[in-house]
């Protein structure tokens, strides 16, 4: 998947400097400080953005910037707690739903749906279980597909409904305020799924009267606490209160500002002097200046109005596993390039610490079944030459050898390349550099199988789709030999390990939570020590700064983003 | 007269198409695939041939050219009609599904108040300035003149701009914080709200019209006529103003126009710096979305400016210089 995640220098998919895919968070979350104090009702939220978002339109919108404002503007049957912590935190709970949805063989689901919640104007009508039936339909249309086709099409029919062979969904029910999902194949996570904005509810009396995409981005309705009042692409974007919204229903959002300003298009120099000087309240999508970050976190007042967060994004090496690929598909050097790797210096070169930690894994510390390990090992990250040499040799290359290596070709991306490209020379391994502007590296390049020899290794990002069981949307399209497609390919370093395929489907069956997390983790341990896919290098971080009056800061692991529902502005603080 | 505006306003057509022809190209030279970047992961090869039929990407190049010129047919999702759409709607956009033009005149005046304020400023410092280092040559007042005409060009304008913002917004708390509010909702905030951006475009262009108004007249107060108007007695202050400042002003204006043409166009990083909706801000959104038809639209409008204010700026010569004539 290509949910943009980044601008916030994380990530970005479509667009941006280096795109990663498929994004999210999960796990972990924390908040800032600065939250003392009894909530006030009241104040305009000022929001100032580098970019416009991509799409209000549920059905479209893919990128944590727009998922972050949907939480305010939409509700879904499930969603996350926010006053929940650790791995609490990344269990959905009941939203739109009435309660938890019933299953007993994670194949057909039964939700009751709330009844009486409204949408926001100019809609009339109440929320009903037929209105996701309408979501899932709208994410097939012809000329604006949804980002979300790959997971409706779990649903039963859907994909012949999308392929226009069918009128109807069949897999999908609605019967008085009872909705009724039948999967094509058990789905234990499926409740996470529904969180996604994808399956937000729309009346099709109203919204079918504008074509899915931009047309709709105007006139987004919703059960959410707000509601867009006006919207110039790449300008501004205003909320304000929804009058149908009863907060007696409403067990996740608290909803204390009155209305949001966003404002978008500003650098993030002038980004950080006006959120300093209490001129706007925070950011969405930009990270305070690096040259910034240490007196932010170390200045006792600004250290206060300042956070951290992983995201649960992963930056990583891909790895050509295809005997077309050359060299690289010999395991001993797949090996060697891990051991080579000196991680500290792409930290540097990314930033340093803030920009994230060491990764030695597939998965990242905030997804289900993450078990930290290395099983390449060196002191203090920064490569074991002799170790890389040694299996060189063993793999036939004792003078080393010259790899094809594909990157960004500006910003983090470009000096990660540097770095990385000296790292390897300490054991002979020299790479042959090919760069691309922005998200050309995919859809030019690792996305396309065909190109296997070009990209013998490449520079890469990835983040889940959603938080804590969100392997679906991690190592299923990344690794699992069945997903590699002629194009649009997301398992670029081409695995396809039988042992893993066969495990993968176990876990995605599992019932138990737990044991599913323990497959995950398994699944990974299995995947580093007998393919070698990949080299991580980073788990990505991001950083928050926030006005003096903005109050309550918490960092969500959904969205890699700040929970607007729950923030305040002191009216005593400028 | 009338005949050599018709001839000109003839090769403004000429010449349009041919950079129309060009912008168009770099359609292809561009990298990445901007129907690959709007399908959903795992998508079919069904689907992202919709989409390319959607963006026009399947039709003949020819044709995805008409389609620009034309502008696009509003019933359908982006083809052409057959009918030309006058004025063209310069092609539409993937990213926002709206006319090109559309979304470039939704930009235009905040452009348009940044240029007019902008070049108001680098005309009220450069020229001066410019005449104040030209009365003196090699003065104290002279050198100083051509140390910031070569600060001017040096220094990049988003370090200007970034700095002035850094100054006198964020430390001394002086100028708003950066916002655009339109001239008819409020003038002086209008004004006020655009101050810094004028002055971080000023200093650099103002640079340039110190050194070529400083050039000229230096130039021009050694040519006989100044002596014979000196000689016939005129005051000294009469002599500058008249004979040669005017003189020396006629370039100004011909590289006024050029400069006011090409900021039309976007001043792409005065708008991202103080974070003001204008074309060229809209320019940076484009190349990040890969939203080709608006880039390409934005140079055909630049375009079109630069080449409307040349023609201008022949017409008005002859009011400035009267050895000028039309032929």
């Amino acid at each position: 998947m290509q949910r943009r995640t980044l601008a916030r220098a994380i990530t970005l998919g479509v667009g941006l400097a280096l795109a990663l895919s498929a994004c999210g968070g999960g796990g972990g979350g924390g908040g800032g400080g600065g939250n003392a104090g009894t909530p006030q009702k009241g104040g305009t939220l000022r929001i100032v953005n580098n970019a416009d978002i991509d799409f209000y339109d549920p059905a479209n919108a893919y990128y944590t910037v727009s998922w972050t404002q949907m939480r305010l503007l939409t509700r879904q049957l499930y969603s996350y707690d926010i006053t929940k912590t650790g791995d609490e935190l990344s269990i959905p709970v009941p939203d739109l739903a009435d309660g938890e949805a019933q299953s007993t063989d994670n194949k057909t689901w039964t939700i009751k749906v709330r009844s009486g919640i409204k949408y926001s104007q100019p809609a009339t009508s109440e929320v009903k279980p037929e209105d996701f039936i309408y979501a899932v339909e709208r994410m097939y249309d012809k000329t604006n597909p949804g980002s979300g086709q790959s997971y409706a099409n779990l649903i039963k029919g859907a994909k012949e409904f999308g392929d226009g062979k069918a009128k109807t969904i069949s897999g999908m029910t609605a019967s008085g305020n009872t909705l009724t999902i039948e999967l094509v194949k058990p789905a234990a996570d499926f409740k996470s799924i529904l969180t996604m904005p994808f399956f937000t509810p729309l009346p099709r009396d109203y919204a079918s009267k504008y074509k899915v995409g931009p047309d709709f981005n105007k006139h987004l309705v919703g059960a959410g606490p707000y509601r867009l009042s006006s919207y110039t692409p790449n300008k501004e974007a205003d909320f304000v209160r929804n009058e149908n919204w009863d907060a007696a229903t409403d067990p996740l959002r608290k909803a204390w500002i009155d209305k949001v300003q966003i404002k978008i298009g500003l650098e993030p120099e002038a980004i950080q002097q006006a959120i300093e000087r209490g001129d706007a309240d925070i950011s969405q999508d930009t990270q305070p200046p690096n040259a910034d970050l240490q007196r932010l976190s170390t200045n006792p007042d600004l250290k206060q109005r300042f956070s951290v967060n992983t995201t649960g994004c992963i930056r990583y090496m891909v790895l050509g596993q295809n005997p077309g690929a050359g060299a690289i598909s010999k395991k001993e050097v797949r090996q060697a390039v891990n051991y080579a790797t000196d991680k500290i210096a792409i930290q540097r070169a990314r930033g340093g610490p803030f920009a994230g930690d060491p990764a030695s894994t597939i998965l990242t510390p905030t997804l289900l079944g993450f078990q930290k390990f290395d099983l390449y090992p060196s002191p203090d990250f920064k490569g074991d030459v002799a170790k890389a040499k040694q299996l060189l040799t063993q793999a036939g290359y004792p003078n080393g050898l010259t790899l094809t290596y594909v990157g960004g070709n500006a910003g983090a991306g470009a000096r990660v390349n540097t770095a990385f490209q000296a790292a390897m020379a300490r054991a002979g391994i020299k790479l042959k550099i090919k760069t691309y502007a922005g998200s050309a590296v995919y859809t030019d390049s690792l996305q396309l199988p065909a190109k296997r020899a070009d990209h013998q290794i490449g520079q890469a990002g990835w983040c889940p789709d959603y938080a804590g069981d969100a392997a679906r949307s991690f190592i299923v399209p990344l690794l699992d030999g069945r997903s590699i497609q002629p194009s649009g390919n997301s398992n670029y370093s081409e695995t396809n390990d039988a042992a893993v395929n066969a495990k993968i489907d176990q876990a995605l069956a599992e019932p138990d939570r737990a044991k599913r997390g323990q497959l995950w983790g398994e699944i990974d341990k299995q995947l580093m020590q007998d393919d070698v896919p990949w080299v991580p290098f980073l788990y990505d971080k991001t950083q928050f700064f926030w006005s003096s009056r903005f109050k309550n800061f918490h960092f969500t692991p959904w969205t890699a983003e700040f929970d607007p529902a729950s923030v305040w502005l002191s009216p005593n603080t400028p | 007269m009338l005949r050599y505006i018709v001839r000109r306003l003839l090769w403004v057509v000429v010449l349009l198409f041919a950079i129309s022809i060009l912008s168009f190209m770099m359609f292809f030279l561009l990298p990445g695939d901007p129907a690959a970047q709007a399908v959903p992961k795992g998508a079919t090869p069904e689907t992202l041939a919709l989409i390319r039929h959607r963006m026009g990407l399947d039709l003949p190049v020819y044709k995805q050219y008409l389609n620009f010129l034309h502008g696009p047919d509003l019933i359908g999702a982006g083809h052409a009609s057959g009918v030309l759409n006058w004025p063209p709607n310069l092609g539409w956009s993937f990213r926002n599904q709206e006319p090109v033009l559309n979304t470039i005149l939704d930009r235009l005046p905040v452009t348009a108040s940044l240029t007019i304020g902008a070049a108001f400023f680098w005309l009220l410092i450069g020229i001066p300035i410019g005449v104040q280092a030209a009365l003196r040559p090699r003065s104290l007042r002279d050198r100083a003149a051509m140390g910031f005409a070569l600060f001017g060009v040096s220094v990049p304008v988003f370090l200007v701009g970034i700095g002035l913002l850094y100054i006198f917004y964020f430390k001394l708390g002086w100028a708003p914080a950066p916002k655009y509010v339109p001239f008819g909702q409020n003038p002086l905030q209008w004004a006020n709200q655009l101050l810094l951006a004028w002055i971080t475009i000023a200093v650099g262009t103002a640079a340039l019209y110190t050194r070529m108004v400083r050039g000229n007249m230096l130039e021009v107060a050694g040519e006989d006529y100044v002596r014979t108007a000196r000689a016939k007695g005129l005051t000294e202050r009469r002599v500058i103003i008249k004979h040669i400042l005017r003189s020396s002003l006629t370039p100004v204006v011909t590289m006024l126009g050029l400069d006011i043409g090409v900021l039309l166009g976007g001043a792409i990083v005065t708008e991202r710096v103080f974070g003001l909706p204008g074309v060229g801000a809209t320019t940076v959104q484009a190349i990040f979305d890969n939203d080709l038809p608006v880039i390409q639209g934005v140079v055909l409008f630049a375009a079109f400016f630069v080449v409307m204010f040349n023609l201008a700026v022949d017409i008005f010569y002859a009011v400035l210089d009267p050895r000028v004539r039309y032929s």
